[in-house]
């Protein structure tokens, strides 16, 4: 008969499955289901840590950029950083005078090719209450960049004599302008107690130079304020250098995981003016 | 008939797996080849050609996993160079001609990363070279030089990448008067 084979295929569906075929089939699923799950898992391990990575650094470019164009173009003279000696208590941040007009995009010169300042810049690092990052609640602050316009233009350079803390307030929101999110103020602990500054943060100093030993020295000083009094304590080998050094921490708090993410980078300009 | 076509003197001497059993001659007199194949399963040389192929699909896609950690430290070392080396060039352009190269020049610099809270620290070895020294060295009497700056680091992260070391390099003519 030539279709014999047909009533064996009948016969074996209405047989069921073995006890033995039904542990290998859990068996095998198992272990297919071990392996997808594995490489999604992994997948997505290798996709946060990849995309915290680059996101991570981008964050921080961004404030390098606008900085570091911003720190060349004005003069070393104007520079004033936050808190100093005699303002410990001032939010830390940075203050220099400015010639760029933003409406043509352009650094304005007068007739005589003197820079015309027309403005005083600050970045400021202003508390933005506690934040719920990942697992951690902790304090955070934004790096926010303002302006105060002067009267008239100055052919002359000076430092701004007006205190972030008293004037940003009367700032108007718009007139702010948010360069980096959930920086960490100083001295800022974890919830295990942890001291977490070294990862947050924002700093400026002035580079000093020790000619005997070569050795790059961080002050909090502009060189055109230095006096006998406030050098107190330095040998007489340390000398100026028109370098301004920067650094900036950015920190984050992974969505899914709630593991901190970080980055640290230090850079250098000098004002051209 | 004896065997699999394909191997006929091997494949007739090799056990079945998957609880098939070998081939029915007598249905394979009848002619039908089909049903034949239908009841026979792999050969162990097909089930290792399998686990082989399967594992060389698995270590492709481990391995792409791992490019991309690789291409993202990558990418953040050489923004990190970029920042180094503009840095550096500001440097140069505070140093005073003639003045003794500072040592702080080639102090290596250390970028600090933690992601996923792991504390990775990647460390950028610089050297400054100075075509004819006397942008470094008052004693050399020439107006102008050509400053080079080298970055070395090595990338740490990702499956191959250990201990590749990459360079940035920059040159810069420099004058004196200009500073």
């Amino acid at each position: 008969m030539p279709f014999a084979f047909l009533n064996n295929i009948k016969k074996r569906k209405s047989q069921g499955f073995t006890f033995a075929e039904i542990i290998i089939a859990s068996f095998v699923a198992l272990l297919l289901m071990g392996i997808v799950f594995t490489i999604f898992f992994y997948g997505k391990r290798i996709y946060d840590y990849s995309s915290y990575s680059y996101s991570i650094s981008e964050k921080a470019y961004a404030p390098i950029i606008w900085l570091k164009y911003e720190l060349m173009e004005t003069s070393l003279n104007t520079i004033k950083v936050y808190p100093d000696e005699k303002n410990k208590k001032e939010p830390p941040g940075v203050s220099f005078e400015s010639a760029h007009n933003p409406g043509t995009g352009r650094f304005e010169f007068s007739k005589f090719g003197a820079p015309k300042w027309s403005k005083h810049v600050f970045y400021t690092l202003v508390p933005a209450g506690e934040k719920q990052l990942g697992n951690h609640k902790l304090k955070t602050s934004d790096l926010i960049r303002w302006e105060l316009k002067l009267q008239g233009e100055n052919p002359i350079p000076f430092s701004s004599e007006i205190l972030p803390s008293s004037e940003m307030q009367k700032i108007p929101e718009a007139n702010r302008r948010l360069i980096l999110k959930n920086v960490i103020p100083p001295l800022q602990y974890l919830g295990d107690k942890k001291k977490i500054d070294e990862y947050g943060g924002f700093d400026v100093f002035f580079v000093r130079k020790d000619t005997k030993k070569g050795e790059g020295i961080e002050s909090k000083i502009n060189p055109s304020e230095i006096t006998d009094e406030n050098t107190r304590g330095t040998s007489g080998t340390i000398t100026n250098t028109e370098l301004i050094k920067v650094e900036i921490t950015v920190l984050e708090f992974s969505s899914t995981t709630g593991k901190p993410n970080a980055f640290n980078i230090t850079f250098m300009v000098k004002p051209k003016n | 008939m004896e065997g699999d076509s394909r191997f006929p003197a091997l494949i007739s001497h090799l056990p079945y797996v998957g609880g098939a059993s070998r081939p029915d001659n007598s249905i394979a007199k009848n002619g039908d080849r089909k049903l034949e194949n239908k009841n026979k399963g792999f050969t162990i040389i097909e089930v290792i050609i399998a686990i082989f192929i399967i594992s060389c699909g698995l270590m492709a896609l481990f391995s792409t996993f791992s490019l991309s950690i690789r291409h993202a430290t990558q990418s953040r070392n050489k923004v990190c160079v970029d920042v180094i080396a503009d840095s550096m060039l500001e440097g140069v352009r505070a140093h005073r001609y003639g003045e003794p190269k500072p040592p702080s020049w080639e102090k290596p610099r250390m970028v600090l990363t933690v992601i996923q809270g792991k504390i990775s620290q990647t460390t950028f070895h610089i050297k400054v070279k100075c075509k004819n020294q006397s942008f470094i060295d008052e004693k050399i009497n020439k107006d102008y030089d050509y400053v080079t700056i080298e970055i070395t680091w090595s990338e740490g992260t990702g499956v191959g990448s250990r201990g590749i070391k990459r360079m940035h390099s920059e040159t810069v003519p420099v004058r004196r008067g200009l500073d």
